[in-house]
């Protein structure tokens, strides 16, 4: 969502900057503040609780959740006049609505925690790709980047899907592919931006061969921006992942996802709710334990802020505003 | 020092220009991957002559190469074709859908921003308060939903519990309420954000603090100095919203069972109404590019220094 | 995503496709109701009610495709051909063959027809209906290959023998072709000569009680009583039908009270509509077959008792009550209905056994199940997530795949790569089980086509019962041939569609036991 990328942009760049400026510090710091902080705190105790669930669910799980049983559709739960075989109720095909809740987390955490790790990834290269070569392939890459940026995400995927048809490989690519350009961007200014300061001169000057030089300075320097973007981006890339599974352009059943789960809901909005409100709020969960943990991160890497409270002591970033600094 | 506006303007154009030609031509090889209509529209009793007879009628048959330089022709004529579903041209379907998108997108715009922009300003002006400390919260739980899911609980609260509102269909003012909504609620924290984050910058900025410390409110101060320095990031962005919003309208739209073009594109994708998807991306791109333009413009009119570094 | 009775969202379309694959198939229903006011007499000026107290239009949603043509040569049993068209013959249930504007007919010999046309017949325009116009719309339909050519493609020769006799020669006995007749319907060829296939369907021209007024592709078309109808005026002058691609607006349209009677509301919309104290609900049997195609020409599906252990793991009536609402019949493993010729009314189905099912897998060494996968369109998500959960309790994992539409009609064709294969097969148009049997051979003789089912015995058991021109005869022999389908497992029988028909409570006189086509002639509500 490209929303998500400008704002990242200009509060990465703003961080990039202070980060620059003032070293954020061995990472058992950056972690001690992070593990210190309020935020640090509820994040963790959040994805402790989805960790469970990924790793224990089959194990919690009262029900096979793909077992189909005509005989009790649309129960409500427990306490709404169910019964206690189904706590949270069936859904239309008989299903426990609970065992496919814990089941269903898994594919929504794994494959958006994984997709964006892999969008950082290939963002993180083409961004140092980008940022050292500034005649061909440089801006070449900046500007692929800036057309993925235009085109609305959503669209471009059921163009895609249309063509390719979908699955899981599909989705993974798809939501792959919506990541990178924002870590390109930001990393390839943030590069260019380190090639030009002093101490790279200095060691170019005395000889370091430009691998040396990308490995000594740039790439630290461009790893906890990095981070910040990848921390931030998980829970987008999650609802990306739910909204395509839900546009059924995703898994297919019998595999199936908190978002497969909304689908379903959607059908069946006049004869039980349980399976409309318990998927939603569980995908709502999971996105906001990421979300917190992004700012967490954020935070922890940058130590003014951290340090003090959040009342506007950043520097103002020099360079003006990241989003467009690419233009011409 | 600023460059002068044709050439300003010229770059932005072909920028322009670059952007839908590639995106629409990308869009030409995925569609053309994704299998030919032609069996469908010949009828499943057809045999393969007559099937081969509509793939010829309908311009299949010729080499891809060939196919493309005559589609990006007509394209300057904004001939895309017609339809194969409904048999009128295609880019004047996705014209004609496009007002009904815009009913839901104008409020769904005008609730970001004033909500945005509300609670960015609250939370600038009075950073210690609790209150606009929840707000912005609140915005940040919202953004937090998944915005499809969002449309499916009001949907279920107000249009099939307690038919306030109808739950789908174009019928009049009152159907375009929950797809706005749903639209604009997952962009109002951002707004936010960025906005209170531009105003506490700007507010450490030297001439700032020194205003500040001869005495002139705080309040005055962002009201009347400092917003009008953040409007070139913040058009900017509301340029970016535009955009999402419009894809977003993708998955809105079928939500609510709304015809515009997001319903539009979507059918057109699944029964691989070629011309309809083609022109559909396009009226996109080119309304993505146009909004980046115009935002680039006015920011540049209402700051020209910032808005030139902006540019 | 729409709130369609399927689960995953790309559907809008999907469903007034299916019916046009069914349409494809050959569908048409007639009138009980029709038969009652068609016949060689013509009607006083007025029709049966008219006038005083009643309103002078009506709305009708349909979620057929109105296409892109309101040329009626070019499409198979469309709803709008019966209001403005008509037909040499028409065809009920259980009712013998009516005559239309075929008042008489007779064999003159094996392969040799000759029809006797109502001299009273005329157009809107008042030029009368003669053999000719019955010679070009059915060369036309041949020669253009039409939707409708392959059902009619028995007919050899169409010669007129004077203005109102017209022969019509077959390649071979033909059992069917007066029941074929009854889709064709007539256009006046002078006129449609003169404006082609264009420019006729921007002015058509019909025999029917209504005229078309406006025709917009795919949307909606308006009628108005014919002044010249040669059989009466219909009971409400104006009509409009507007096409619904959309179940879920559909049904909120109806509900909201803007469609007077709604044909083919989605199943899902059952439980609204029977809160809904304005509405009839009526479930009407369609004559359809939905079923599944099992690829026989391969692992596991080659085996036919893997084959019949999949009929005997699925509950068809519980999954009719629970998943459909109740719109349907379950088949019993035979595809003819009770309103279908070849119905055997003491056929012995699979029963529901998931026990038995299980020890004929491991008869057949699958005991430990296999995978495989259930293809099908949007449209039919409930069923095939139902189906896929019943073989799951008997050890098969079933993937359910939508495909769409263009995929899935290629399959229609040519046969499926996929294990399970979901698709109706319609016996609508004459209600003869011949319809849905033409099928299951299907796909051998096309290029790149897999046939799914590769049986010479079963085609000549074909040929066999369109030959037989003795109805006694012939439906033995078609009873002969379900129990051979059966027997030998070719589908997967499900269950026969009920069609939901929303009638708003103030409609009165109109009929939906027509199923898949609306005769829209009587009906009438008050101003």
């Amino acid at each position: 969502m490209t929303n998500l990328t400008v704002t990242l942009d200009h509060e990465a760049a703003a961080e990039l900057d202070s980060s620059l400026h003032g070293d954020p510090g061995p990472s058992s710091t950056v972690l001690r503040r992070l593990v210190a902080s309020g935020r640090g705190k509820l994040a963790i105790v959040l994805l402790a609780i989805l960790l469970i669930i990924v790793v224990f669910g089959p194990l919690l799980a009262p029900d096979d959740p793909t077992t189909q049983n005509l005989a009790v559709v649309s129960l409500p739960p427990w306490l709404f006049g169910g019964t206690t075989a189904h706590l949270l109720g069936t859904d239309q095909y008989g299903r426990d609505i609970l065992s496919r809740l814990l089941i269903g987390l898994r594919p929504s955490l794994l494959i958006g925690l994984g997709a964006s790790t892999v969008g950082a990834l290939i963002g993180l290269t083409f961004g140092i790709l980008a940022g050292t070569s500034r005649r061909v392939l440089g801006p070449l890459i900046l500007r692929l980047a800036e057309l993925e940026l235009a085109l609305p995400f959503y669209v471009v995927a059921i163009a895609v899907v249309a063509s390719i048809g979908p699955g899981l490989l599909q989705l993974f690519i798809l939501l792959t592919l919506w990541g990178w350009p924002t870590y390109a961007r930001t990393i390839a200014s943030q590069v260019s931006r380190v090639r030009t300061l002093d101490f790279v001169s200095a060691a170019r000057l005395a000889g370091s061969r430009p691998a040396q030089i990308m490995l000594r300075h740039v790439v630290p320097n461009v790893l906890a921006p990095t981070v910040v973007l990848w921390s931030g981006t998980i829970g987008y890339v999650i609802v990306a992942e739910s909204a395509l599974d839900f546009i059924g352009l995703g898994l297919k059943p019998p595999a199936f996802s908190l978002g497969t789960m909304l689908t379903d809901a959607e059908t069946q909005l006049g004869n039980s709710w349980a399976i409309v409100i318990f998927p939603g709020l569980l995908l709502a969960l999971l996105i906001i334990a990421f979300n917190v943990l992004g700012d967490a991160v954020r935070d922890a890497l940058n130590p003014e802020v951290s340090e003090g409270k959040r009342t506007g002591r950043r520097k103002r970033h020099s360079g003006g505003n990241a989003m467009k600094e690419n233009a011409t | 020092m600023t460059a002068s506006w044709p050439r300003f303007l010229v770059s932005r154009a072909l920028q322009l220009a670059a952007l839908v030609v590639g995106a629409v031509s990308l869009l030409f090889i995925a569609l053309r991957l994704s299998g030919s209509p032609a069996a469908v529209l010949s009828g499943p009793n057809a045999s393969p002559e007559v099937i081969h007879a509509t793939t010829i009628r309908l311009g299949l048959d010729r080499s891809w190469g060939v196919q493309y330089l005559d589609f990006l022709r007509s394209g300057f004529r904004l001939d895309f074709g017609n339809s194969f579903a409904s048999g009128t041209p295609a880019f004047s379907d996705a014209i004609h859908s496009l007002p009904s998108t815009l009913r839901i997108m104008v409020p769904g715009l005008v609730l970001i921003v004033v909500l945005g922009v509300a609670v960015g300003l609250a939370a600038a002006l009075y950073p210690s308060r609790r209150w606009p400390r929840f707000l912005e919260a609140s915005a940040f739980g919202l953004q937090a939903l998944p915005f499809f899911w969002l449309g499916i609980v009001l949907v279920l609260l107000l249009a099939i519990d307690t038919q306030v509102l109808p739950a789908t269909g174009n019928s009049g003012f009152s159907s375009t309420i929950l797809p706005a909504i749903v639209l604009a609620t997952p962009q109002i924290a951002a707004v936010a954000r960025l906005l209170r984050g531009e105003l506490l910058d700007a507010l450490s900025e030297p001439y700032a603090v020194t205003a500040r410390s001869k005495g002139v409110s705080r309040r005055r101060l962002l009201l009347h100095h400092l917003a009008p320095n953040v409007l070139p990031t913040m058009i900017s962005f509301l340029a970016v919203i535009f955009a999402f919003t419009l894809g977003a309208v993708v998955v809105v739209e079928p939500l609510f069972n709304y015809q515009g073009l997001g319903s539009l594109l979507v059918n057109g994708v699944q029964e691989r109404d070629f011309p309809v998807v083609e022109a559909g991306v396009f009226l996109v791109a080119i309304l993505v590019g146009l909004t980046n333009v115009l935002a680039d413009v006015v920011s540049r009119l209402v700051a020209p220094e910032i808005g030139e570094r902006a540019a | 995503m729409t709130r369609t009775s399927d689960g995953v969202g790309r559907a809008p379309m999907q469903r007034r496709q299916f019916l046009k694959g069914a349409a494809f198939a050959g569908a048409l229903a007639a009138s009980p109701g029709l038969l009652a006011a068609c016949g060689s007499s013509s009607s006083s000026g007025s029709g049966p009610s008219g006038g005083a107290g009643n309103a002078s239009s009506m709305n009708y949603g349909i979620a057929q495709a109105l296409d892109v043509t309101a040329d009626p040569l070019q499409k198979t049993g469309a709803n709008m051909s019966y209001a403005a068209w008509d037909s040499l013959t028409y065809v009920a249930p259980k009712a013998p063959i009516a005559p239309l504007l075929a008042e008489s007919w007779s064999r003159v010999s094996d392969t040799v027809t000759e029809f006797k046309l109502n001299p009273k017949a005329i157009f809107s325009d008042g030029t009368p209906v003669t053999s000719a116009d019955v010679a070009f719309s059915i060369e036309a339909i041949l020669s253009n290959n039409y939707q409708l050519a392959p059902d009619i493609a028995s007919i050899s020769k169409v010669t007129p023998v004077d203005a109102h006799t017209v022969r019509i020669t077959t390649k071979s006995p033909d059992a069917l072709l007066e029941k074929r007749l009854g889709l064709v319907f007539i256009v006046p060829s002078a006129y449609y000569k003169k404006l082609g296939p264009d420019g006729f369907s921007a002015k058509p021209i019909g025999s029917g009680r209504y005229l078309v007024t406006n025709f917009v592709a795919n949307q909606s078309v308006s009628f108005e009583a014919n002044p010249k109808s040669w059989r009466g005026q219909p009971a409400t002058p104006k009509v409009h039908y507007t096409e619904f691609g959309n179940e879920s607006a559909f049904l909120d349209a109806f509900l909201a009270g803007q469609i007077d009677v709604a044909q083919a509301l989605p199943s899902t919309g059952i439980p609204q509509l029977h809160r809904d104290s304005n509405a009839i609900t009526n479930l009407a049997l369609d004559g359809s077959a939905v079923v599944m195609g099992l690829d026989t020409t391969k692992p596991p599906f080659n085996d036919v008792r893997v084959r019949r252990a999949v009929n005997m793991a699925i509950n068809n009536q519980e999954m009719i009550d629970k998943v459909l609402n109740g719109a349907g019949r379950p088949l019993g493993s035979q595809l003819p209905g009770p309103d279908t010729v070849g119905y055997d009314p003491n056929f012995q189905a699979y029963p529901y056994d998931p026990a038995g099912a299980k020890a004929l897998l491991a008869s057949a060494g699958l005991g430990k199940g296999f995978s495989t996968t259930i293809a099908g369109l949007d449209v039919n998500t409930p069923a095939m997530q139902a189906v896929s959960g019943y073989l799951q309790a008997i050890g098969i994992k079933a993937t359910v795949l939508t495909l769409p539409f263009p995929v899935w009609v290629k399959q229609f064709v040519g046969g499926s790569p996929y294990g399970l294969y979901t698709t109706g097969l319609y016996q609508g148009p004459f209600y003869d089980a011949d319809f849905a049997f033409q099928w299951a051979t299907i796909g051998s003789g096309q290029k790149g086509g897999h046939p799914n089912w590769i049986n010479p015995q079963w085609d000549s058991m074909l040929s066999a019962e369109r030959a037989e021109l003795d109805a006694a005869k012939r439906l033995k022999l078609l009873q002969q041939m379900s129990a051979y389908l059966k027997d030998q497992a070719r589908y997967l029988f499900l269950y026969e569609e009920k069609l939901v028909y929303g009638i708003n409570k103030q409609v009165k006189n109109f009929d939906p036991s027509t199923g898949l086509y609306m005769l829209v002639d009587t009906a009438t509500k008050p101003a």
